[in-house]
């Protein structure tokens, strides 16, 4: 059984989210549901009211994608998905960890999908010294 | 004790604190003084979670807050409220607070601009006159690179009168 496409939202500081949607759309053209926007000039309540009826808007299992684990995004999110356990957030945003959201279907339960994009935003960062892998 | 920053933002711990006032500052440890957040077990920790590595990061009520720092923590601290009203009541309750940076009050309904990341409420106001009446030096500034700006001498001028200020987006 699969976990099935699962809508995506991307919260993140300034325009690092729609940044990060316009590079994907370089890479893939067309991109699966998802949306994206950012905490400028948001107080926490309306932050939190944002995230809020995304999720009313988007029932069953969904994913939040934030920047900073320590940021008002993250903690706006968590805040706002307290208790639910179809609601998967990750911190830490990344161009690889975005692309791999977009193949939840290769995933059978929500749990499993964000254990593998935790992997793939952590393999995914690579070091180079003098061109050579340091 | 030394008091690194006591600061007003109504987001507590997030990237403007852990990151660029940690950096300037390397408070050893940071107080949240609220009593909403200090009674939900599931908010303190949220709170804490937002602390950068090394510093020790604690909740407590503005009472209890008040009297921790009237009596003197170790190292260096940086206290973090979410109002002005909180603020003026941690002094109140006894705190020993001669500066406090006015750092992120977004909009919320009925406030009115005075920087993009200072909007003030009637009540804000008030509470903040209150503590410029009680000696407080007050100042706005968002992050440590950038300029502060005197409240002080805003109050003074009238230059923080409600219907003086401009309404969002206008």
């Amino acid at each position: 059984m699969s976990l099935g496409p699962v809508p995506i939202l991307l919260v993140a500081h300034r325009g690092f989210g729609d940044g990060l949607l316009e590079a994907a759309r370089a890479i893939l053209g067309q991109l699966p549901p998802v949306d994206s926007f950012s905490n400028e000039g948001l107080s926490n309540p309306e932050l939190e009211a944002r995230i809020h009826r995304w999720l009313d808007g988007h029932p069953g299992p969904a994913l939040i994608l934030t920047d900073l684990g320590f940021g008002s995004c993250c903690v706006a999110a968590r805040r706002v998905s307290r208790g639910q356990d179809e609601v998967g957030i990750v911190a830490g945003l990344n161009l690889p960890l975005l692309l791999a959201a977009f193949r939840s279907r290769e995933h059978e339960t929500m749990a499993d999908f964000l254990r593998h994009l935790a992997r793939r935003g952590q393999e995914s960062v690579e070091v180079y010294s003098g061109g050579n892998p340091a | 004790m030394t008091l690194v920053l006591a600061r007003i933002d109504e987001r507590l711990i997030h990237g403007q604190v852990s990151v660029g006032w940690a950096a300037a500052l390397e408070p050893d440890r940071i107080l949240v003084a609220d009593d909403a957040v200090a009674a939900d077990t599931w908010e303190r920790d949220l709170v804490v979670s937002a602390a950068p590595p090394g510093v020790e990061a604690e909740v407590t009520g503005i009472a209890d807050g008040a009297r921790r720092l009237a009596e003197g923590l170790p190292g260096r601290v940086f206290l973090l409220v979410r109002s002005p009203a909180l603020m003026l009541a941690l002094l109140r309750a006894g705190a020993p607070l001669e500066e406090v940076n006015v750092g992120g009050l977004h909009y919320r309904d009925g406030a009115r601009r005075f920087a993009d990341y200072l909007y003030f409420t009637p009540d804000d106001l008030a509470a903040l006159g209150e503590l410029a009446r009680s000696g407080v030096r007050l100042t706005a500034r968002d992050l440590p690179g950038n300029p502060p700006i005197d409240l002080n001498s805003a109050l003074a001028e009238g230059r923080l009168e409600f219907d003086q200020l401009p309404a969002r987006g206008s």
